[in-house]
């Protein structure tokens, strides 16, 4: 366990650049032996990136990692291995199709070249009663549970003697009573004198589980090294989101003395895996506002753009549309209705490798056009350059291959189309993302820009300065309910970081609908 | 009778369960290698050629197994190195090693050579019935037997057999425990490849006694199959080899009999046989390697 002064593992000046992005800049950080440290921050903070420079799989532009005091030069995760560090990814690295024991084998390095299947079972079972976790050695891992499936990942880490473990946002896939279980197995290793670290944007787990709390912010520490107990959480929320600057608010163009043009009443989905993807969800869009969705992916945002477009049904629950009443989902979702969608991964959900804009174009509008005849390729390339010009977006000449564009080039393309075709919604999923600087304020513009004509804007982002930016009002999800709405001066970062950061039990009994009226 | 079918179904099966155990391990890397056909032409030629010219058994069945990775090779540098599609590149493969054998042996076609010689296992070839069936036969069969055992103990005993299992479900999980999955798959297709000649070998060599150009008729392709409809396991994947040399024995024998059947019809019974019951089999339970889904470009 060593001399207890010396930190397990201390990280002085840590730098990394990808292209002009400073992914991470000046980190510092330490853990003791014994120690269960949390890095908090929100997605794109700069969190993984971290981890990944610690196991090696990223070189540090600058800066200094040691162990136990001495400097070390991670090159690779097996030296990463050596030196006694183990990381349990967030996406689990195993192989359905091989049992328990053997995906051990596999991984760890001093399996003979002779499997000795007892030996090795009887390794994971010491290992896996000593902390608990709790495994059959002999189960096929595709029948295990998430949380089984964690439980391995550990054993694997724990297996190959790893005295700094580290855990990649570990509550993400877990039920509460699992997570229960893991923070059970957590204090034991710290107890045996394990260095924790654990990496996370829940607050409710740093005041579980941390005893000292590091927070990232933009690739920069904001917070370093403060016990979890002197702290409070608008400190902790104020520091991963940054200082409530009021931003400055553009003239609404929101009307809502009229009828709704979409209005939700207790919508309930279940995903395929069994798991809630919304709950209880009521909310009203309404003609000429930008209705801001935020929270972190994942907690209904799928879900929800999908009903909200009309290419699922839930399983509970009314969608009401202004003009035609209650409405089922078909094919073409709510287009032919004048709502359409931005998916949040446009190219792998809209694009045809091969083909060029004006094909893409008569494709779509087949698609969305229930009383369309044949395909009008040659006009759709001309009536797409004409909607970009309406919009103010430059696209490409319609006769390029698409999927040969570049990214921004790509969203503009399906920008366009679906700016045209909205006339009473336009439902955008993350319509910035992974967009260089340039595109992102182009398509800001353009969805703003639609209001004009009392087309509303539902806008769904991880990004809180584009929510505060664009929105007249901000709904937060969490685990697929709705936390709470948010209008006017209440429209702060710290106000949504705290309804994103709040847990299902203290929830917000304001509803999105009955907010504003 | 029976026992003649029978004891001519091993030895005929023989030609194919070397091949099927070679893509059975290329397969479990998670490489569909469709030169199987490739690999046994280049194998029943070459160790003909050598096998004739030196009178030696032995260095032909070594030549046959090395001309076999040869094309094995090519195949394996392409789409291992180089991600190539493994559909088009296979059949090139065979095109090529069908068009080089045809023109390379042409000049040997009809030639003669004595088959291999029976060795009966002591003791064991004396059991009624089985004795005859599986016990009195050339050396290259008891190979066979051999290469069964040995697959079996590579795939599920060895660390080895371990990585190229976990290779060809999900490579990036092997990759990041450590190996090379790249160079796993390399030599699992370097062994089929070396399988596949040494099955062409026995063909020309051992069992015929000549070279025909074309001569493995589409063997390598029902490899290919037993493979998948074994569904990648080794019972079956042996049973498989063996049931078709059978069907192919016993068509023989009818004919040799006289029974009026058509001709073409028995041609293709082993075909309808071995698949039909493959499929029975392999219906409980079979699982496809994650990573050939990749493999199929699909």
């Amino acid at each position: 366990m060593g001399n207890s002064d010396v930190p397990a593992l201390d990280v002085k000046g840590l730098s990394i650049s990808f292209g002009t992005i400073r992914a991470n800049d000046d980190v510092n950080f330490h853990v003791k032996h014994g120690e269960i440290h949390a890095l908090l921050g929100e997605n794109g903070a700069g969190k993984s990136t971290l981890v990944k420079m610690l196991y090696g799989v990223y070189h540090p532009d600058s800066g200094r990692i040691s162990v136990d005091g001495n400097t070390v030069d991670i090159s690779s995760p097996s030296v990463a291995r050596q030196l006694g560090i183990g990381l349990v990814f967030q996406d689990m690295r195993l192989i359905p199709a091989l049992k328990v024991w053997e995906n051990i084998a596999l991984f760890l390095p001093d399996t003979p070249a002779l499997l000795e299947k007892e030996q090795i079972v009887t390794r994971i079972s010491e290992i896996s009663a000593r902390w608990k976790l709790e495994v059959d050695p002999m189960a096929t891992v595709d029948d295990l549970s998430i949380g089984e499936w964690q439980r391995v990942e550990l054993l694997k880490v724990l297996l190959q003697g790893a005295k700094i473990l580290i855990l990649d946002e570990p509550t993400s896939v877990l039920t509460p009573d699992e997570v229960e279980s893991l923070f059970a197995v957590i204090r034991r290793l710290q107890q045996a004198g394990t260095a924790i670290i654990i990496i996370t944007h829940k607050m409710r787990e740093v005041r579980e589980i941390a005893d000292n709390v590091t927070v990232l912010r933009k690739g920069k520490v904001v917070m370093d090294d403060v016990p979890v107990s002197s702290i409070s959480d608008e400190e902790l929320i104020e520091a991963m989101v940054g200082h409530s600057v009021s931003s400055e608010h553009r003239d609404s163009r929101a009307n809502y003395q009229a009828r709704p043009i979409l209005e939700l009443a207790k919508i309930n989905v279940q995903r395929p895996d069994g798991t809630i993807g919304l709950a209880d969800v009521s909310l009203r869009v309404y003609p000429g506002e930008v209705l801001g969705i935020a929270g972190i992916s994942g907690n209904g945002q799928e879900e929800l753009a999908d009903v909200l477009s009309g290419y699922a049904r839930p399983e509970s629950g009314d969608i009401v549309l202004a003009d035609k009443g209650e409405s089922g989902a078909d094919a073409g979702g709510f287009a032919s209705k004048g709502i359409t969608c931005i998916p949040s991964d446009p190219i792998r959900q809209m694009v045809v490798p091969g083909l060029d804009i004006a094909s893409h174009v008569a494709l779509w509008e087949h698609a969305t056009n229930p009383h369309a005849r044949g395909y009008d390729v040659s006009g759709a390339g001309k009536r797409i350059q004409k909607h970009a010009a309406e919009v103010g977006l430059r696209i490409p000449p319609s006769n390029r291959i698409l999927s040969q564009l570049s990214g921004g080039n790509i969203q503009r393309v399906i920008l366009s189309f679906a700016i045209a075709l909205a006339e009473k919604c336009i439902i955008a999923s993350y319509p910035t993302r992974g967009l260089d600087v340039g595109t992102t304020a182009d398509t800001r513009r353009a969805l703003l820009a639609v209001r004009e004509r009392g087309c509303a804007v539902v806008l769904i982002s991880e990004d809180i300065d584009e929510i505060l930016e664009m929105s007249d009002r901000v709904i937060v999800l969490g685990n697929g309910r709705i936390r709470g709405c948010l209008s006017g001066s209440e429209m702060t970062r710290s106000s949504i970081g705290r309804l994103m950061a709040e847990e299902e039990t203290e929830q917000h009994e304001a509803r999105a609908g009955e907010h504003v009226e | 009778m029976i026992e003649i079918i029978l004891a001519g179904g091993i030895a005929v099966g023989t030609v194919l369960l070397l091949p099927s155990f070679g893509e059975l391990v290329t397969e479990r890397a998670g490489i569909t290698n469709l030169s199987v056909e490739g690999s046994m032409l280049a194998g029943a030629l070459t160790a003909f050629i050598v096998a004739k010219t030196t009178g030696n058994y032995a260095f032909g069945f070594l030549a046959g197994a090395f001309a076999g990775m040869l094309v094995a090779a090519v195949f394996a540098s392409a789409v291992v190195f180089a991600r190539a599609n493994q559909l088009a590149t296979g059949l090139i493969c065979w095109f090529l090693s069908l068009g080089i054998t045809s023109v390379i042996g042409n000049s040997y076609n009809g030639q003669a050579i004595h088959q291999l010689r029976q060795i009966d296992i002591p003791g064991l070839s004396s059991i009624p019935f089985f004795g005859n069936i599986f016990f009195q036969h050339d050396v290259v069969v008891y190979f066979g037997y051999v290469a069964i055992a040995a697959t079996a103990w590579l795939l599920y005993k060895t660390k080895t057999g371990l990585i190229i299992r976990g290779t060809g479900e999900r490579r990036a999980v092997v990759d990041v425990s450590g190996h090379r999955s790249s160079l796993v798959q390399f030599a699992a297709v370097l062994a089929g490849g070396l399988l596949s000649g040494v099955g062409g070998a026995y063909l020309s060599i051992g069992q015929v006694g000549n070279w025909a150009s074309d001569m493995t008729n589409g063997y390598g392709f029902i490899v290919v199959a037993i493979v998948a409809f074994s569904g990648w396991r080794v019972s079956l994947t042996a049973l498989g080899s063996y049931l078709f040399g059978m069907s192919i024995s016993a068509a023989s024998v009818l004919q040799a009999q006289g029974i009026a059947v058509n001709q073409y019809l028995l041609d293709s019974l082993p075909y309808i046989i071995t698949l039909v019951a493959l499929i029975l089999a392999s219906r409980t339970n079979s699982r496809q390697p994650e990573g050939l889904a990749d493999s199929l470009s699909m």
